[in-house]
């Protein structure tokens, strides 16, 4: 045991003074959940969506067409709505293909006089079709925005009619004809006046606390950076285990095994030390990681002899896949192409990169049972759902059997090696 | 030595390696298939509302039920706000409130974070409270009343058909063609490092070659990786995903490789600038992990905020997918994405400059 520690620190100490590339590898989860949270951790922290940018092409330049734009930019949509103008057909195309828009909205020419004279007249809507979700809430609002037109010129309209079909014959009208449009004008405009109350309409949305059910991941930031992050690490932890296994490839391609077997050490001590050396590694990437992820991320470690329990049986499990990989491989290069398509596999199904919430419920399940689908969900159970050790005890158990039984199929496969 | 001599050893050697092989054909054909698959265009599932009547009338909340129903929401009726899903409380009072043309606050009981189908059924309600105000009345309650359509609204494609690019194959065919073009053009830039490494590009000089030669080979190898990939991606997205590709192909084409040709001049930059070939290829990993989800490669960028949109707008991998939307989204010709063309050729020139200086055996 002495010999394989010997020989694990002898590694680590090789490793430390080289150590540009790990850090390379370490700033990949960094950066990658940096972007996530610039991208979407503002609307998770607000529990609101970025708003939705409309473009208004106003042809009519009405008072009709006024109060369009005065709906989308002051209406019930108005803490949603970025509205401005259009600058043309080409200008909103050059918008759409920038993505700086999602929908555009032209009110046509003679859009007051159609609905003066009782005629039909339509709002187009040109949705961008390079985006999916914002252009239908455009469409919505306008939707809405129509059904309250609709209803105002329906209020007005017997009156309106009245005076239409007046002007239409050009004859003066009887006494009894002016008294009925009288009467008909001032009752709509009762009924107008009364909608003001439409103003006041209002829709309050509750949604549960975050801090006392669910969710109790510290702050928001926090939360959202301890569901993400757990999955970012274990994927780089897989590539950090290449890293680490691979001096070892080099040390059996270089000549240097061959000299240590030539040494007073069993070939069991050089093959127990590589394993120390990999495992100890990447505890302590995994624990540096966390670190950076407290202090820059603000994320709660809770239970920390749990995480540290999940990430040494997820430390033997990539130890044990590295050494199997380099068993069976007879280069570096073959090492390096077999280690990216299984890392990039499991990666994906365990959830590193999308949350396995996300997935068919079939896929989700079979994500659950890879090491690294398992170790995440009990990381992300303990920092943010902050569920009692039992809990997770499952994943834990999926974790370890993994680490076992990879690392034992490593060992075979490194004796099988040796021995041909 | 003849430059396409260099570039064709150089190629045959690449392609015989297994690594990139695997990062050349087999990683995007998963990516994209898994991506594709899990992000995929679904029916939209029917929206379902409970509404909770606190109020001693029932009226509204079946004027509600009746309108909301005929927008296509399933409406159930419950006692108290579920813990799932959604739930419209109507407060004590709010019939009276109607009928006498005062405001009603009702209260829409969500979830943790705001969704668009949220957002969706609350601009339902909203529109339904207000068909209620302008009808003046609630004794119709069972039928909704629509109003003549004096405006309609009329839905046009601006400049083509409309076509999806945000969602399943048809965004995951094109982005990871960018993506994987960008990761692979950079990486191969390790190979640079490594031919120094090993003594390669010495011997490589000491032959009688002049070294424009040389560089000229180099980039034509990588050049000739960037058309393998694209032309695989093209006819993978055709044959396999049956996606649409763009109006004017051979502008994508011509785009497309000039991408490349940028990302190749890069990825020798790259291999440049660091000894160790291991080092190269993980910061070439990483500045394509840091490209590609800021350029929109990874999501649609209409769903992040104003600085993130920014600065996608800036970056090589953002002008890739922008040009590459707009040709498949909007027809969009030469004209339309020369802009982005540019780039592309002030980063080659840039990076092949400073990388032909920095070239040494």
């Amino acid at each position: 045991m002495h010999a394989s520690l010997l020989i694990a620190l002898h590694h680590l100490r090789r490793t430390l003074r080289s150590p540009g590339l790990i850090l390379v590898l370490m700033a990949i989860p960094l950066t990658i959940a940096g972007i996530e949270y610039a991208a979407f951790g503002r609307s998770v922290a607000t529990g609101k969506l970025p708003p939705v940018k409309v473009l208004v092409m106003d042809e009519d330049s009405s008072f009709a067409s006024g109060f369009v734009k005065q709906f989308l930019s002051a209406g019930p949509a108005k803490d949603r709505f970025e509205v401005s103008d259009a600058g043309g057909l080409d200008g909103a195309r050059e918008q759409f293909s920038k993505g700086n828009a999602s929908a555009l909205i032209v009110i046509p020419k003679g859009f007051q006089q159609a609905l003066l004279e009782g005629r039909q007249t339509d709002l187009i809507l040109y949705k961008n079709p390079t985006q999916s979700i914002y252009p239908e809430i455009a469409d919505s609002v306008l939707d809405i925005a129509v059904s309250v037109g609709n209803g105002l010129i329906a209020q007005a309209r017997q009156p309106l009619d009245q005076l239409r079909k007046l002007s239409d014959e050009g004859r003066r009208p009887t006494d009894a004809e002016v008294s009925a449009i009288s009467t008909a004008a001032y009752r709509a405009g009762e009924r107008l006046a009364a909608l003001g109350a439409l103003q006041g309409i209002a829709i309050d949305v509750q949604r549960p606390s975050r801090g006392s059910e669910k969710t109790t991941g510290g702050s928001p930031m926090g939360a959202f950076f301890g569901t993400i992050f757990p999955g970012l690490v274990l994927f780089a932890l897989l590539f950090i285990s290449e890293a680490l296994a691979l001096r070892l490839l080099r040390d059996r391609t270089r000549g240097l095994q061959r000299r240590l077997m030539m040494a007073c050490v069993s070939r069991v001590a050089i093959a127990v030390g590589g394993v120390i050396y990999v495992v100890t590694g990447l505890l302590a990437i995994l624990a540096l990681l966390g670190l950076v992820g407290h202090l820059l991320f603000a994320i709660e470690i809770r239970s920390p002899a749990g995480l540290a329990l999940i990430g040494l049986g997820f430390a033997l499990f990539a130890a044990g896949l590295q050494m199997a990989i380099a068993s069976l491989a007879r280069s570096e290069r073959g090492v390096q192409a077999v280690v990216g398509g299984v890392v990039m596999m499991v990666s994906l199904i365990g959830g590193s990169f999308v949350p396995l919430e996300s997935y068919p419920p079939f896929l989700r399940a079979i994500g659950l049972l890879t090491p690294n689908g398992a170790a995440q969900r009990a990381m992300v159970d303990l920092i943010v759902n902050a569920q009692p050790f039992a809990h997770v005890l499952p994943s834990v158990a999926t974790v370890w059997c993994w680490g076992i039984v990879v690392l034992a199929a490593a060992v075979i496969l490194d004796r099988r090696r040796r021995d041909a | 030595m003849h430059p396409l001599t260099i570039a064709w050893a150089d190629l045959k050697r690449l392609l015989r390696e297994r690594q990139a092989i695997f990062w050349i054909f087999v990683g995007p054909l998963i990516f994209t298939t898994f991506f594709g698959v899990l992000f995929r265009q679904q029916t939209p599932k029917p929206l379902s509302v409970a509404i909770v009547n606190k109020d001693s009338s029932d009226t509204l909340a079946r004027a509600l039920t009746a309108l909301l129903s005929a927008e296509g929401v399933a409406v159930a009726t419950a006692r108290e706000a579920p813990p799932e899903g959604w739930a419209v409380e109507v407060p004590p009072g709010s019939t009276a409130a109607i009928l006498a043309q005062r405001p009603v606050r009702l209260v829409l009981h969500s979830q943790e974070e705001e969704t668009t189908r949220e957002l969706n059924l609350s601009f339902k309600l909203r529109k339904a409270l207000m068909t209620i105000y302008l009808r003046g009345d609630l004794d119709g309650g069972a039928t909704p009343v629509r109003s003549p359509d004096a405006i309609r609204i009329d839905r046009r494609d601006i400049g083509v058909k409309r076509r999806e690019v945000t969602a399943g194959f048809q965004r995951s065919v094109p982005a990871y063609l960018v993506m994987f073009t960008f990761l692979n053009l950079l990486i191969s830039g390790a190979g640079i490092a490594e031919e120094r490494a090993s003594g390669k590009l010495r011997r490589l000089f000491i032959a009688p070659v002049r070294k424009r030669d040389i560089i000229l080979g180099k980039l034509l190898t990588r050049f000739a990786t960037g058309w393998i990939q694209i032309a695989y991606m093209l006819v993978l997205g055709v044959v396999v995903f049956k996606i649409e590709w763009a109006e004017h192909p051979w502008v994508l084409f011509a785009f497309l490789s000039l991408f490349a040709l940028a990302s190749a001049s890069f990825g020798l930059l790259l291999g440049t600038l660091f000894k160790e070939p291991d080092k190269c290829a993980n910061v070439a990993v990483w500045t394509a992990v840091l490209l590609s989800p800021l350029g929109g490669l990874w999501w649609p960028l209409e769903i992040v905020g104003p600085t993130m949109q920014t600065i996608g707008h800036l970056i090589p991998t953002g002008w890739a997918m922008e040009g590459v939307n707009a040709m498949l989204a909007l027809g969009a010709g030469a004209t339309d994405v020369w802009v982005f063309a540019a780039g592309f050729a002030l980063m080659t020139v840039i990076s092949l400059s400073v990388a032909a200086r920095r070239l040494t055996p």
